[in-house]
């Protein structure tokens, strides 16, 4: 094992444990997986490109990315900001909001979907306020921009929320004996800090509103062109036993995952780098 | 010869130097809570709301239905199934990652989290390719009368596929930080491989 004498590893069970994970990884996700990329390969590049650029898969595209990228840029912000005061301001039930702060993994989507649907549409709790003003949130896109915000909360502020507390207090102290305002400080020595770890937050919350399915079709209106969005489309086109357009435009999520996956990988191993 | 890194408590902030002015702490802290309330505090109260809404007897006959009562069993005897499932692969995966050092080892990793940003519908629509009736070994299972997907075989399978990358996401960093040296002393002192195992770690392993 010419291979690991460099490393030494002498500890026992790694054939054990290296077979057995693989073996499941691969029967659990990577053969599944390639399924669905045999599948499609079995299109003519022609007819691929003819499904996942038809008018109405576009539109899909436009409503979900799209949606995905306003809701994560308000995650981004206020999740910066929720995890700045919980960690460093004291207020009353501080313990509370933090736990709070989980819910959106506890919640089934379905759950979280038709509450978010009851209290946004025009007789709920907040939409017979905004209903007079014009403002319409449920059954339009804005409905699914609100869904997908909600559930990729927790990502920014977890992410966050660790290197804030990890802050040295004497890098702030060293800023003020050089004479920094408190928003010099902030803009120069915190914020370069935190960055990667917002970027990430921003990533995981992204890709989890991109595929996000559940939570987001009770609130969505799902008309299409207008408010669909993909994965909708996906299963619209099975039930219609449409098994080639919808493994075409299955893979383009899947490729979507890969990337965004890779991108949070490189920004994690970025933010590791930064904190040593 | 430097003092200990100073962690940051939150503390009435006396000492402008850490801080902002009062003024605009309160004012964040109003803005974050406002932004909870809307978009946590509020689908958390709906839910209880509208459960409760036509009191307590209604909600308990509801649940006493008997599709209710089925969905429940149903997802119980899921997560029965495939959280220790899930488990033995995340410990499985964890130790040979993070005990060990072997080319590969990222693209492993990445691989592990490869369902934690697919698509929920996509790790559903995966095994109808396979186990469906135009799938690859659908007309197999039809001829032998084995129902695999619309059936609790496919369900479990679709949640391990969703809930695959938890436990070994948790453990890896753990066991990494962790290191190699309880075990290898372990060996030293003569225990086989599986003492080390449960008689090092429990504590850790607790997570």
């Amino acid at each position: 094992m010419k291979l690991f004498k460099r490393h030494n590893n002498v500890l026992p069970g790694f054939g054990l444990t290296l077979g057995f994970t693989i073996f499941y990884l691969s029967v659990i996700v990577l053969i599944p997986l390639s399924a669905l990329v045999f599948r499609t390969a079995g299109l003519s590049w022609g007819q691929f490109v003819g499904i996942v650029t038809a008018p109405r898969v576009l539109a899909s595209y436009r409503v979900t990315f799209g949606s995905a990228i306003v809701a994560a840029i308000i995650n981004s912000v206020f999740g910066v900001l929720v995890a700045w005061v919980l960690v460093r301001y004291r207020f009353p039930g501080r313990r509370f909001v933090d736990a709070l702060v989980d819910l959106p993994f506890a919640l089934p989507t379905a759950v979280a979907g038709i509450t978010l649907a009851t209290i946004y549409s025009p007789n709920g709790w907040v939409g017979r306020y905004l209903d007079p003003l014009g403002i319409k949130i449920a059954f339009t896109p804005l409905g699914i921009t609100l869904a997908m915000t909600f559930i990729g909360l927790p990502f920014v502020v977890r992410t966050v929320q660790p290197v804030v507390e990890e802050i040295e207090v004497e890098l702030e102290e060293a800023a003020v004996c050089l004479g920094a305002t408190r928003w010099q400080t902030l803009k120069l020595v915190i914020f370069p800090m935190l960055l990667p770890s917002i970027l990430t937050g921003f990533a995981l919350s992204f890709a989890r509103a991109v595929g996000e399915y559940g939570s987001i079709i009770f609130i969505a209106g799902n008309m299409p062109m207008v408010s669909e969005i993909t994965p909708l489309l996906i299963i619209t086109k099975l039930e219609q036993f449409d098994y080639q357009g919808a493994t075409a435009i299955a893979c383009v999520m899947l490729l979507t995952s890969f990337l965004m996956l890779l991108v949070i990988n490189l920004l994690q191993k970025w933010s590791r780098r930064y904190a040593e | 010869m430097s003092a200990p890194i100073k962690k940051y408590h939150a503390k009435s902030a006396t000492d402008h130097a850490q801080s902002e002015p009062a003024l605009v702490r309160w004012l964040l802290i109003a803005i974050a809570l406002v932004f909870l309330t809307l978009f946590l505090a509020l689908p958390l109260a709906a839910v209880f709301s509208q459960a409760f809404e036509k009191g307590l007897s209604v909600y308990l006959v509801a649940l006493r239905e008997p599709d209710t009562l089925s969905s429940i069993k149903l997802t119980l005897l899921t997560a029965a199934v495939t959280v220790p499932l899930n488990l033995f692969f995340g410990v499985t995966a964890a130790w040979a990652i993070a005990k060990f050092s072997f080319p590969g080892k990222n693209l492993l990793i990445t691989l592990i989290d490869l369902p934690f940003s697919v698509s929920p519908v996509i790790s559903g629509l995966i095994y109808v390719l396979i186990f469906g009736l135009q799938g690859w070994i659908g007309p197999w299972l039809q001829d032998h009368d084995i129902k695999i997907v619309f059936a609790v075989p496919g369900i479990i399978l679709a949640t391990i596929f969703v809930t695959f990358p938890f436990v070994a996401r948790e453990l890896i960093p753990l066991m990494e930080a962790q290191g190699k040296e309880e075990e290898e002393a372990a060996l030293v002192l003569g225990a086989t491989g599986l003492q080390t195992f449960f008689s090092g770690n429990p504590p850790q392993h607790q997570t």
